[in-house]
């Protein structure tokens, strides 16, 4: 226990009352149950729905069978084939992308000081479209599972530390540079991509533009059980950083004082950040308006703090990605909607939605 | 290290921003116990000095220690236990309450055992101090200008350290709040503390500072017992203004009455 000179004023001098006000007790758990719920329905809506339906008590059976636990329901081996091969994979990786994405989001809000930032200022998906768009371009690309996530992930990181390195001057980073450079080099690099595509040929111009639109329709074990770990190690590194986001939202030099290590702090939280999105977008494409939603919809419900935030945001990033996807598959099948494209369409009024709601508050907040 | 030796120390402190000089080899010390004021007009340097003793800007010549030790030399969560800085003003972009802000005062302390209890203790009795309980749960953004300079002041008290650096606490507040405020720092003078403020107000510094280290163009003009260093023989130049020494009335304080240069010119 501390003992400074407030301890010992307040030893002197006792306040009354003692008691503060405080929030209400039932909101954080019950925030949490609702979420929970919604993410538990859409995963086994993803395992269920699609060109054939499988009923939730042999989703059930088959998963266990893996197990291999017998719970007494049968299943023919196509249900198995077309839930443990297809499905599974398919919904593990969107849940990962979108945990990915709202993490990434709600720690670059965070650090930015900034409601509106996103996981693509920081440089991630453009330098993955561009060396994806490149590698295409040049014929680099083969039919090898890894090669263009590869690519992707590559591309990502590499432009992410670019403009990191960009925006130091004298051992410390300024964000608001690094925000302009960020927006800078995005540009730069959308023109870019639609000069690569001018100059392709039909196939590699769809192949490009599928894949800028972000899809998870090639999703297969090897690339759950590759980005999924990367995704996971990035999230659990952010939740860690929650504390410190905390106090980065109050300033560089206040968090500073308050005994942060900013620099390190901020070196850790870009590249983590870098990471879950690199890895996301390396085998989902570009899916944009998750890191910027899924935050917001939970700073709604469980407030500004990031030790919870942080793990709301994986949830609901999870909610959405989820939630596009089955969309991008039932929709028009049996053909597919671009991921993106659905993301988008469900992002953007959900996004108006809550900037229309929270408009008063904002306006006190200052913007 | 004796009783006596000044806690915090800044020597020959020089701030340069391209070819100005902002401070110029400005060196002060503060001991515990003791509540210095940093007076001066504006631009004379007084926040300068302020961040350059807290480290937030690059000094061009000189050093800070704390107890005889290098500023630089400090982890940063040792540093935060020891010292805390309340800014001029805290934005924040995040609907975080008042309490949840205050609470972010103890975050060099977490870890330590029974810190959940006491720090929320600790938490209350600042808000408490500083006449903030009442908007615990309001969102910081929401609240006014004079409101979150409570707070933040509730936030920095929370921290507890020996070491307190405040920049103009008084700006945004009213008259009773602005006396609630330097009372607050006197006492945790008394208890130990060693309390740097940037004041504009001379008479507040006149009536609570024990020392006082009065800036003009980024240099010392005078430093020493507040009696003395806010004389009008020394502030009258810097301030570029005449004033009239009276007692207060009811404490053995100096008053300073500032003259308009009309009247100035009539008395000749």
């Amino acid at each position: 226990m501390t003992s400074g000179p407030l301890a010992q004023l307040r030893e002197r001098r006792p306040s009354t009352p003692p008691a503060v006000a405080a929030l209400p007790r039932w909101r954080m758990p019950f925030s949490w149950t609702v979420l929970l719920t919604l993410f538990l329905a859409l995963v086994l809506a993803n395992l269920g729905l699609g060109a054939f339906d499988v009923g939730v008590e042999r989703i059930i059976a088959i998963l266990l069978g893996k197990l291999g636990l017998d719970i007494g329901v049968e299943y023919t081996s196509a249900e198995e084939a077309v839930v443990w091969v297809i499905r599974v994979p398919r919904m593990i990786l969107a849940a990962l992308v979108g945990a990915g994405l709202g993490v990434s989001g709600a720690a670059l809000q965070g650090l930015f000081r900034n409601p509106l930032a996103d996981p693509s200022l920081i440089g991630v998906s453009s330098g993955a479209a561009f060396a994806v768009a490149l590698s295409v371009m040049l014929g680099l690309t083969s039919a090898a599972v890894f090669i263009q996530p590869l690519v992707a992930f590559v591309g990502g990181l590499v432009l992410t530390l670019g403009i990191y390195a960009f925006s130091r001057s004298a051992g410390r980073t300024q964000m608001a540079t690094m925000l302009l450079v960020g927006i800078a080099v995005n540009a730069l690099l959308a023109s870019a991509i639609s000069f690569i595509l001018s100059l392709s040929d039909d196939g590699a111009l769809r192949d490009i533009v599928y894949w800028i639109l972000g899809s998870l329709g090639g999703a297969v074990w090897e690339h759950a059980v590759t980005a999924g770990p990367l995704i996971l190690l990035a999230i659990a590194v952010l939740v860690r950083q929650a504390g410190a986001l905390n106090l980065l939202t109050l300033g560089d030099a206040e968090a500073r004082h308050l005994g942060v290590r900013v620099e390190r702090s901020r070196f850790t939280i870009v590249s983590a950040a870098a990471l879950a999105t690199g890895a996301g977008v390396a085998v989902a494409g570009v899916v944009g308006f998750v890191g910027l939603v899924a935050p917001h919809l939970v700073r709604l419900v469980v407030g500004p703090d990031h030790r919870s935030l942080i793990p709301a945001s994986a949830v609901s990033g999870a909610i959405l990605v989820l939630g596009a996807d089955l969309g991008a598959r039932t929709i028009v099948a049996p053909a597919e909607l671009p991921l993106g494209v659905v993301t988008a369409v469900i992002g953007t009024p959900v996004f108006l939605y809550l900037i229309h709601r929270a408009r008063r508050s904002l306006a006190m907040a200052g913007w | 290290m004796t009783a006596n030796e000044p806690v915090l120390r800044g020597a020959g402190l020089t701030v340069r921003v391209e070819d100005k000089t902002l401070l110029d080899s400005v060196s002060i010390g503060v001991r515990g116990g003791e509540l210095l004021g940093v007076v001066g007009p504006n631009g004379a340097g007084k926040t300068t000095l302020l961040k350059a003793l807290s480290g937030d800007v690059e000094l061009a010549e000189g050093a800070v220690y704390i107890d005889d030790r290098l500023l630089s030399d400090f982890d940063a969560r040792e540093l935060a236990r020891r010292r805390a800085v309340m800014p001029q003003s805290s934005y924040l972009p995040f609907l975080f309450t008042a309490r949840e802000v205050v609470r972010m005062g103890r975050a060099p302390w977490e870890g330590e055992r029974g810190e959940s209890e006491h720090g929320a203790k600790l938490t209350d009795y600042a808000m408490s101090l500083t006449d903030t309980r009442d908007y615990a749960v309001r969102a910081y953004p929401t609240l006014s200008g004079g409101e979150q300079s409570r707070v933040t002041l509730a936030r920095v008290l929370a921290q507890e350290t020996p070491i307190l650096l405040i920049d103009e606490p008084t700006a945004h507040l009213d008259l009773r709040h602005q006396h609630l405020v330097l009372q607050l720092a006197r006492e945790l003078a008394s208890e130990g503390a060693a309390v740097v403020a940037v004041l504009h107000d001379l008479n507040l510094a006149a009536m609570y500072t024990d020392t006082a280290v009065v800036l003009h163009r980024g240099a010392v003009v005078a430093n020493g017992p507040s009696q003395e260093a806010l004389h009008p023989d020394v502030l009258s130049p810097v301030f570029g203004m005449d004033f009239v020494l009276q007692t207060h009335p009811d404490l053995e304080r100096p008053m300073l009455i500032p003259l308009p240069a009309s009247v100035s010119r009539e008395r000749g």
